[in-house]
Order: structure tokens, then C-alpha cells, then sequence
């Protein structure tokens, strides 16, 4: 391996690490050496950050990891982001999907909505998020305004989740469902109930949820 | 069916159940949201009525309805005596958080709780209940017999903590471990101590019913080792403190708290109202079954709202063949959301009845 080759493949290695061992403080400094050493933004973002949002993400899956990490191995990856992103020219960033996602009407809760949008971010997304107690028209006009490869929707109660049904409705009455791929997830939701009113995927957590949608992006929908 | 009447006052049975002094039945109890009480009205009530034992103290024309029936919208916002900014959007519901006081550590310096002699705060509301009302309603307890609770406000701590901080920061307070998060659970330890005294300066007191939503679903949002460094002390340094003066300890979590139910039982918690599914009730019983009392919340996110009334009767028989013993240590509720079918209240309170005299 050539000098420069080898020095790429430790700057990024740097970039992986910090972000599996949550080194908010570190990343920075990887960022700027990786830089200094030729290496893009893109390739610093694919092939070190995220990298390593990988590994945190089995760290989860394996019990290792909790919530906690998870967060903060996504504010370790902003962190990075926020000294590479000036050094990216327009259309540099090149994304592996768009997803648009909500918590549905009634529903105010958006802890879990905010931990899937860092993973699908940190994972190549661009996200398009609709906030809370988002109404069915909004998510329509929505896939109208954006055409995401996903919808993804979220909700905390039993009195809220019947209100995910509603989108799926509407967007087929928008003629629009076959456009997009659908997944939900929250507490009371089941695999049955996500067949039962029409969406494509339930995700268990939020590692599963973003692992779904890279499925679905890679196969090309 | 007829409905079999106790031989003992219901506040000695409870009390017999959390102490494992062989209670006359396993008190259970059926807490239904106000939107379904909005949405059945009449023939809930009557539901409420045909079974007295599982909703103790029901009077009819004791809840107030909105203009309509059903589940209405609420679109209001408050500030509370932390400064935590709330956020409505149903009616009979908790709000969210949605604006955080001590958002960025420099807002802290100048942060002030609020004075414990000035009353209880309760979640979700923009002003503390005066002490002389809620010392009026202990002693109307006292007087009639009933349990003596000291309620706590639900978010005490874990939430309380997040409210202030926000998820995120407070999530990355664990981790990164700045000297203010300790600083700040050490004033919240405080608050709360103070609040405990003022109920064990009134008089008698039965227990203290805490409420603090640790879990998620799948699992606990911090590491049980993060939840040992940062909650654990504050929750031992209070409960004990009330435990030593002979009063019991409640504690209700939502969520998936499996990892940390020892914890909890070594920090002197008396009775654990925790969620069956999320936890798992083999795991429930193999962890808290003759340790702690269990106030088991019966399956409120499936099996209620969307079973069948005859899976529901069976499950709660179920329950009870897991987790009763004979000495006590089990108590059952049932916290009901919609879009639960009345006939699906009505199964859940005629099993209760029927299996609550099981042992």
C-alpha cells in the first residue's frame, strides 16, 4: 500500500472510530486531517462516518449500545459534518434515498421520530421532516411537493396510530401509494397491524426501521 | 353475575397485598382515559357501577364531559413552575414538552426550582396545588378510611431531568458527563426531598405513589450501568428516606425496565407498576415474584383495545395463575386508551372480578 493510500485508509479509520466511540471532541480533528489529506468530504462522510454509524448500530442491535449512544454517535457525526459540509460543493452530497416522515395527527411525541431521522441521516438519507400531529393532507402533498423513495410515520398511542391508516388511504386516493414504500413504527405497533392497513414495513426500533429502508433503497425500491 | 363483597376494608386489603399479609383478593383496579369516558359516557358508567370493586369510588356524575363525544382536539400550551414550555393537542391526554428551560448549560447559573413551601406541582399543569388542599384531602382519607396516598407528580425525576434538558442533551449529559448534570440531579434530589417532608410532616401516610417513564418499548433508553451512576442514587436517597419512616413506596414506569427491576427493588421501592408486554411477564415474575409487590398494567396497547373479549378474560386468569401467591405481593390495572370497545372494558372488568378471588 502506497503512503498516501495508507494514510487515507487511517484518516478515515480515525473518522470510524471516533464516531463508534461517541469522541464528539475527537471527530472534529479527524474531520480536518482527513481533509488535509485529500480525502473528499463525500468519501470522508461515507467511508469513515458512516462507517462507524454502522458499527454503532450493531453495537445496538447486540444490547451493547443503548438510545443514549445512539444519539450521541449521531451528534458525534453532525459534529464532523459541520467541518467537512463548507468544503462540499453543490451536488457533492449524493443520496442514497429521500424519505419524508411524521408523527401522526393527535400524536405530539417525537423522540423515536428524531432518533430514526440522525440514523437515516447519518445512513445517506436526505429526510424531509413534517414535524408532529401531522394531518394526512400534509404527508400527501408532501410526496406531491418532495416524490421521497419512503414514507415513514410514526406514533406513541393507540388513539393515534388509526390515524396512520388514514395517510395510507389518502395517499391512494391521491393516486400516489404506489409511488412510494411505507413503513410505520411506535410503541403499540405490530407487524399485523402495519399489514393490516396497507404500509409496506413495521420497524421494531429505529436501527430496524433504517435498516428496512437501506434494504429497500439498494434493491431500488 | 353477582358481585361478591369483601369482608375487609379495601385500604386493608391493599395494604395486606403490598405488605404480603395475605389480602382477601388481589386489588385491581380499571383507570379508563378520560376520551373514552367522553366517547361511552352513560354506559360506561354503568359499566363502572356493575362492578364497584374495580372502580373504587366511582360516583356517577363525577366526570365531566366535553360539549361532544368522543375523542376532541385540544390546542393549548402552558408553561409550568420549572419553566418547561407544554404542548396539547387532545383533551384528556399529557402534553409534551416542547420548549426546555435549561436547554444550554449557560441557562443554568441562574436556574431556580420552585419553592417547595409554595406547593405540590403536578405534570403537565402551570401551577402548584397549595399544601393546605392537598393536606385537606389527606385528612378526608384519614377520616373516611381510605388509603392514604402522597401523590408525587408522574415525571419526577428521569423526566423531569429531560424536560429541563431536553431528550437529546440529557442522553448526551450521560455520556458526556459535565459537572452540571450532576449538579443539577442533586438539586432535583432535594426538590424532592423537601416535597417528601412536607407530606410526612402531616400525618399519617399509607404511601407515596412516584411516576417516572424509563423504558421504551423494546428496551431502556440509557444502559442499566448509565441508570446506576446517574438515577439509581437520587431514586435510593428518597425512597429510603421515606421507607425509614415506615411508609411504602410506589413507583409506576412505562416502558421496558427489565434490565433495572433490581435495581428499583434495592432502592426500596414497595410496590412496581410496570407494563406486562413490553416486559415480558416471565420475566416479571422471575425477577420482582415474591420481592416486591407488582402492580401488573394489564396489556393497554394490544390485547385490550384490539382483542377479543374472550382472549382478554383468559389472559388476566392467566396473569394471576403467574404471578399471585397466596401471602399477596400482586395487585392488577388496567389503564384503557382508545379505540377500545366497551365490550372489551366490560371483559376486562368482569375478569378482574371474577379472578381477583382466585387466591
Amino acid at each position: 500500500m502506497c503512503g498516501s493510500m495508507s494514510k487515507r485508509v487511517e484518516v478515515l479509520a480515525r473518522l470510524r472510530d471516533a464516531v463508534v466511540n461517541l469522541d464528539i471532541d475527537g471527530v472534529k480533528r479527524a474531520a480536518r486531517e482527513a481533509l488535509e489529506a485529500g480525502v473528499t468530504p463525500y468519501e470522508a462522510v461515507m467511508d469513515g462516518m458512516a462507517k462507524g454509524m454502522e458499527v454503532v448500530g450493531q453495537k445496538y442491535e447486540a444490547g451493547e449500545y443503548f438510545l443514549a449512544e445512539l444519539i450521541m454517535a449521531g451528534e458525534t457525526m453532525k459534529e464532523g459534518l459541520s467541518v467537512l459540509e463548507p468544503h462540499m460543493k453543490p451536488g457533492d452530497m449524493k443520496h442514497i434515498g429521500r424519505v419524508v416522515i411524521g408523527t401522526v395527527e393527535g400524536d405530539l411525541h417525537d423522540i423515536g421520530k428524531n432518533v430514526v431521522i440522525t440514523l437515516l441521516t447519518a445512513s445517506g438519507f436526505e429526510v424531509i421532516d413534517l414535524g408532529v400531529d401531522v394531518p394526512a393532507e400534509k404527508f400527501v402533498e408532501a410526496v406531491k411537493q418532495y416524490k421521497p423513495d419512503i414514507v415513514a410515520m410514526s406514533a406513541l398511542l393507540t388513539t393515534t396510530m388509526v390515524n396512520m391508516a388514514k395517510v395510507i388511504k389518502a395517499l391512494e386516493q391521491a393516486g400516489l401509494r404506489d409511488k412510494v414504500k411505507i413503513i410505520v413504527g411506535g410503541a403499540p405497533l405490530t407487524e399485523e397491524y402495519a399489514k393490516q392497513i396497507g404500509a409496506d414495513a413495521y420497524g421494531r426500533d429505529a436501527v430496524e426501521g433504517v435498516n428496512i429502508c437501506k434494504r429497500w433503497v439498494s434493491r431500488g425500491g | 353475575m353477582s358481585v361478591r363483597r369483601a369482608s375487609i376494608p379495601w385500604r386493608e386489603n391493599y395494604l395486606r397485598a403490598v405488605e404480603s399479609r395475605q389480602p382477601e383478593y388481589i386489588p385491581s383496579r380499571i383507570g379508563v382515559m378520560w376520551p373514552l369516558w367522553n366517547t361511552y359516557r352513560e354506559r360506561l358508567e354503568e359499566i363502572a357501577l356493575r362492578h364497584p370493586l374495580v372502580f373504587p369510588g366511582f360516583k356517577p356524575g363525577s366526570i365531566k364531559y366535553g360539549e361532544k363525544p368522543g375523542v376532541l382536539r385540544a390546542n393549548r400550551t402552558l408553561v409550568d413552575p420549572f419553566g418547561c414550555v407544554w404542548s396539547f393537542n387532545i383533551e384528556g391526554f399529557q402534553g409534551q414538552v416542547v420548549k426546555h428551560p435549561i436547554e444550554k448549560w449557560e441557562s443554568f447559573k441562574d436556574y431556580r426550582f420552585p419553592d417547595p413551601e409554595d406547593g405540590l406541582p403536578a405534570e403537565g399543569s402551570d401551577r402548584l396545588t397549595p399544601w393546605s388542599s392537598i393536606f385537606e384531602g389527606l385528612d378526608r382519607a384519614r377520616k373516611e378510611g381510605w388509603l392514604v396516598v402522597a401523590g408525587m407528580p408522574h415525571g419526577f425525576f428521569f423526566q423531569r431531568l429531560y424536560y429541563l434538558r431536553g431528550f437529546t442533551n440529557l442522553m448526551m449529559d450521560f455520556i458526556r458527563k459535565p459537572p452540571q448534570i450532576y449538579e443539577l440531579i442533586d438539586m432535583l434530589t432535594d426538590y424532592n426531598l423537601k416535597l417528601v417532608e412536607k407530606f410526612l410532616d402531616s400525618g399519617k401516610v399509607d404511601i407515596f405513589y412516584f411516576g417516572d417513564d424509563l423504558g421504551t418499548q423494546t428496551r431502556m433508553p440509557i444502559s442499566p450501568k448509565t441508570f446506576r451512576e446517574f438515577i439509581y442514587p437520587s431514586y435510593r436517597k428518597i425512597f429510603k428516606h421515606i421507607r425509614d419512616r415506615g411508609v411504602h413506596v410506589y413507583l409506576h414506569s412505562d416502558g421496558h425496565v427489565v434490565e433495572v427491576l433490581d435495581q428499583l427493588i434495592e432502592a426500596g421501592v414497595s410496590v412496581l407498576n410496570i407494563q406486562d408486554r413490553v416486559n415480558g411477564l416471565e420475566n416479571i415474575a422471575s425477577v420482582c415474584k415474591g420481592r416486591v409487590c407488582i402492580d401488573l398494567d394489564i396489556d393497554r396497547q394490544y390485547l385490550v383495545p384490539f382483542g377479543k373479549p374472550e382472549d382478554i378474560k383468559r389472559y388476566i386468569k392467566h396473569v394471576v395463575e403467574t404471578l399471585a401467591l397466596k401471602e399477596g405481593g400482586l395487585m392488577l390495572e388496567a389503564e384503557i386508551h382508545p379505540p377500545t370497545p366497551l365490550e372489551n372494558i366490560e371483559a376486562v372488568a368482569e375478569a378482574m372480578e371474577e379472578y381477583m378471588w382466585l387466591y
